[in-house]
């Protein structure tokens, strides 16, 4: 992926989505902000560009990441969870939902990626939906069947966990690796000192003293390395979200 | 075991969409592909490194710790440049912002970047900036290089210089695209200067900083949250209505508390001590209070002396108030700065020849400081770096001669010196020497932790800077328990601060986050010269006494009103919130 195209992808088709007007000029961008998103630019009018020499030389508003302006672009974006309708062009009546998710693994590393999901609402079977698609132009309430909706979605959890396998796997691989590393660093002081104080009770055998004080600093250590083993399992601790972000329903 | 267990996993549908389909709503096509679009994107940039992450790792200058980078990267690539800050204190939330301003200077983000923090931490800014990350901000007040605010495109700035209307008028003429704002509690009221300033201030991107985003209420946490994101949470009254449990907005409504979370999720970015436990070592602070008894001429010197300033206080006259207060500081410092303040007295003509040769005399007949005298036996029982302040030249030297006749190797450390000979002495100390003697110009920006004792010798009456010169060595880094010892001879002005800070207050103890709150924006001036009236007016010691104990009541009185209202509030509301830059959860 060349992140800096996509940025440009999609904020100059955000804008046009928005019915902006959008001129160019040098790598110069002025884009007028519609009434409806002017509150949320706070600004009728937006100068940007995605080259960082034409940033420099002009006020305005270089677009890469961390830039606001595409910071509420993506914002806005993630924030529609649309549904939408769409057909074949030889449909019968067969509707098909195609689940849109976000599968975001994260923990001391990261990982994401969008998944897409098709189950037939009538056998609640998964789909593969592979012909050419055009806007649907029915109506659905006609074609649902609601109380199927829970049960499509289920099965697309399923189906998306099954899908989604491998990344886990590789993620809690690497997790698991990062965790092994951490805890064998931080850990083997513990074991060594507990070792060795272990060995010096062997050497030093008559001294009942000795053998119960140090026998307690052993019990001290290993209080020690639980809390800690405890802290670095919260640090390690993955969490999975498979959200659901969009839907498409189509006629087949 | 190590093999990791620890795995939640959640289902969310925050837009209702399964809802939504069973009731046959449906959208206009337009943003799917824009959703999808840049669902892939964020995927992408949550992945980003930092561009200056491996040159901040390899640096000799900075320790770059985990969830530094981790707050700086979602600062960037999650949170479109704009977040509240509020990792628990010593975590570092300085390096936190100087890694944002850096990356963002260096990709071109930001060009022009202000900073506003207390008073009391501009150098500290100012230093930390320019070793950690090479980045040279110019501070408006002791800075020869300073023209007017528009000519510096880093530029840093007291909150209080900021609000002079002359000032917040040049700075609301430009374009900023990072504003910087330290210790942001001090925004949390809507209709204080420094928050309109803020809220006003032509910005594109705004970091707030702090370590107790929340202390009375939810309607200080909409303030400081509208800078950052104005109207995100509607109007305060629709916020309070709907989140704020009771009239005083002191407990949140359970029915929205997930809710609340994933909104600060979006803007807050809040580091534990205990998640950082197991790569960084925290040590505690030991205090040591010495108030000694003076010998007799010790005593008698420094009570003549007193007596002279006091008398010139009430003069009718009004003798210099300022310079006063700097006899009063010589005299508590060593023979040799009572000797300089003698001079200096007899100079303005609050002594005459005879009292200033009679005075003289006395002084020369004391062989040791009491003070030195005591220092001396710690020093030869600790095998370890002692960093001394002291605030005079004269003490500096008398302690050096002294401790290097004995066979120690000393440097010293002051603002005559230039960078070259400060960095050379600094390695030295670290290297070799085992006692480092430093003026005030070493309190700010350097970074000591090698060495874990420290001796006020002569003691700061701004509670902030004593707070800075700890905060010199105790500090991420230091892997020994820091010994603190605060000097001072009884019945002195030093002695009654000393009993008041150390003993009654019990500050400095653990980096606590209530320090700055407590004096927040305090200039030197202000609690010194206070302090100072209060011990000039007492007629006698015991009087002075008791004007110090009043002072200290209302002081431990503010500060449990703070602790308490902070722990009430932080334990029912924040401190539950899981905004670490760790994980990222979505309760939906």
């Amino acid at each position: 992926m060349n992140i800096q195209q996509e940025i440009e992808k999609l904020t100059l088709s955000y804008f046009k989505t928005i019915n902006s007007e959008i001129t160019e000029e040098n790598g110069l961008y002025e884009i007028s902000i519609p009434e409806k998103y002017q509150n949320y630019f706070r600004s009728s009018q937006i100068s940007l560009t995605f080259d960082e020499k034409v940033a420099s030389e002009q006020n305005c508003e270089l677009i890469n990441p961390g830039n606001k302006v595409l910071f509420q672009i993506i914002t806005n974006c993630n924030n529609q969870g649309p549904i939408i309708l769409k057909q074949t062009k030889t449909h019968t009546d067969n509707i098909v939902i195609r689940y849109h998710f976000f599968v975001d693994l994260s923990g001391i590393h990261h990982s994401s990626k969008l998944f897409s999901i098709d189950i037939d609402l009538k056998t609640l079977q998964p789909s593969n939906v592979t012909e050419e698609l055009e806007p649907g132009d029915f109506s659905l309430n006609d074609k649902l069947i609601p109380e199927n909706i829970t049960k499509s979605y289920d099965v697309a959890l399923e189906e998306l966990k099954q899908q989604s396998e491998e990344m886990k796997n590789q993620f809690i691989e690497k997790a698991n690796s990062s965790f092994k590393s951490d805890f064998q660093l931080f850990c083997s002081r513990y074991d060594s000192e507990m070792r060795e104080l272990d060995d010096s009770i062997n050497e030093k055998e008559e001294n009942s003293e000795y053998r119960f004080g140090t026998v307690k600093k052993i019990e001290s250590l290993e209080k020690e390395k639980s809390t800690l083993v405890e802290n670095i399992q919260n640090k390690h601790q993955i969490l999975i979200n498979y959200e659901l972000i969009a839907a498409e329903t189509i006629l087949l | 075991m190590t093999k990791l267990e620890n795995i939640k996993t959640r289902y969310p549908d925050k837009f209702g969409i399964k809802e939504k389909l069973r009731n046959g709503q449906i959208h206009s096509s337009e943003f799917l592909d824009l959703t999808l679009k840049s669902y892939e994107l964020l995927s992408f940039l949550r992945n980003e490194t930092l561009s200056i992450t491996e040159s901040l790792r390899t640096s000799q200058n900075v320790n770059i710790l985990d969830h530094q980078i981790l707050a700086a990267k979602k600062v960037k690539n999650e949170l479109g440049g704009s977040a509240f800050l509020a990792d628990e204190v010593g975590l570092g939330k300085t390096i936190e912002a100087g890694i944002i301003i850096k990356e963002f200077y260096i990709t071109g983000l930001a060009k022009k970047i202000l900073i506003l923090t207390p008073p009391s931490l501009l150098l500290q800014w100012q230093d930390e900036m320019l070793s950690k990350f090479n980045l040279d901000f110019v501070e408006q007040k002791s800075d020869k290089r300073f023209i007017n605010a528009s000519s510096h495109d880093l530029l840093l700035m007291s909150h209080s210089s900021a609000v002079f209307p002359n000032y917040s008028e040049a700075l609301k003429s430009i374009f900023w695209d990072l504003v910087v704002v330290d210790e942001a509690h001090g925004m949390k009221n809507s209709q204080t200067h420094k928050h309109i300033l803020v809220r006003d201030l032509p910005k594109r991107n705004l970091l707030l900083l702090s370590a107790t985003p929340m202390q009375n209420n939810l309607s200080e946490l909409y303030n400081m949250i509208d800078l950052l994101r104005p109207g995100y949470l509607g109007t305060s009254q629709q916020f309070l209505q709907k989140y704020a449990n009771d009239k005083n907005s002191r407990s949140l409504n359970p029915l929205y508390r997930d809710e609340l979370q994933n909104i600060l999720s979006k803007i807050v970015i809040r580091t534990t001590r205990k998640e950082c436990a197991k790569y960084m070592n925290f040590t505690d602070r030991i205090p040591h209070t010495k108030i000694l008894e003076p010998t007799e001429n010790e005593a008698k010197l420094y009570e003549e002396i007193t007596n002279a300033i006091r008398e010139a206080y009430h003069s009718a006259e009004g003798s210099n108030f300022l310079a006063l207060m700097s006899y009063q500081k010589l005299a508590t410092s060593s023979t040799g700065s009572s000797k300089r303040a003698l001079f200096k007295m007899k100079m303005n003509k609050i002594i005459d020849d005879e009292k200033y040769n009679e005075l003289i005399s006395l002084a020369n007949t004391i062989q040791i400081d009491s003070k030195l005298a005591d220092l001396f036996e710690i020093i030869k029982k600790e095998n370890s770096k002692f960093l001394i302040f002291v605030t005079y030249y004269v003490t500096q030297d008398y302690i050096a001669e002294f401790l290097k006749k004995n066979g120690y190797t000393v440097t010293l450390f002051n603002g005559k010196m230039s960078p070259t000979e400060k960095f050379e002495s600094r390695k030295f100390f670290q290297n070799e020497a085992q006692i480092m003697i430093s003026t005030e110009a070493g309190g700010e920006g350097q970074n000591l932790q090698f060495c874990h004792n420290i001796v006020n010798y002569d003691l700061e009456w701004n509670p902030m800077r004593i707070e800075q010169k700890i905060g010199r060595v105790h500090r991420i880094g230091q892997a020994n328990d820091v010994h603190i010892y605060n000097y001072a001879l009884k019945e002195t002005i030093d002695a009654y601060i000393l009993e008041l800070l150390f003993m009654k207050l019990k500050l400095f103890t653990e980096t606590l986050g209530d320090l700055d709150l407590m004096f927040e924006d305090s200039e030197s001036e202000g609690l010194s010269t206070d302090w100072f009236k209060k011990y000039m007016e007492g007629d006698n010691n015991s009087d002075v006494e008791n004007k110090f104990t009043t002072l200290g009541e209302g002081m431990k009185e503010r500060q449990k009103t703070i602790k308490e209202t902070i722990n009430e509030f932080n334990n029912r509301v924040f401190d539950n919130f899981d905004l670490s830059s760790y994980k990222k959860e979505d309760k939906n």
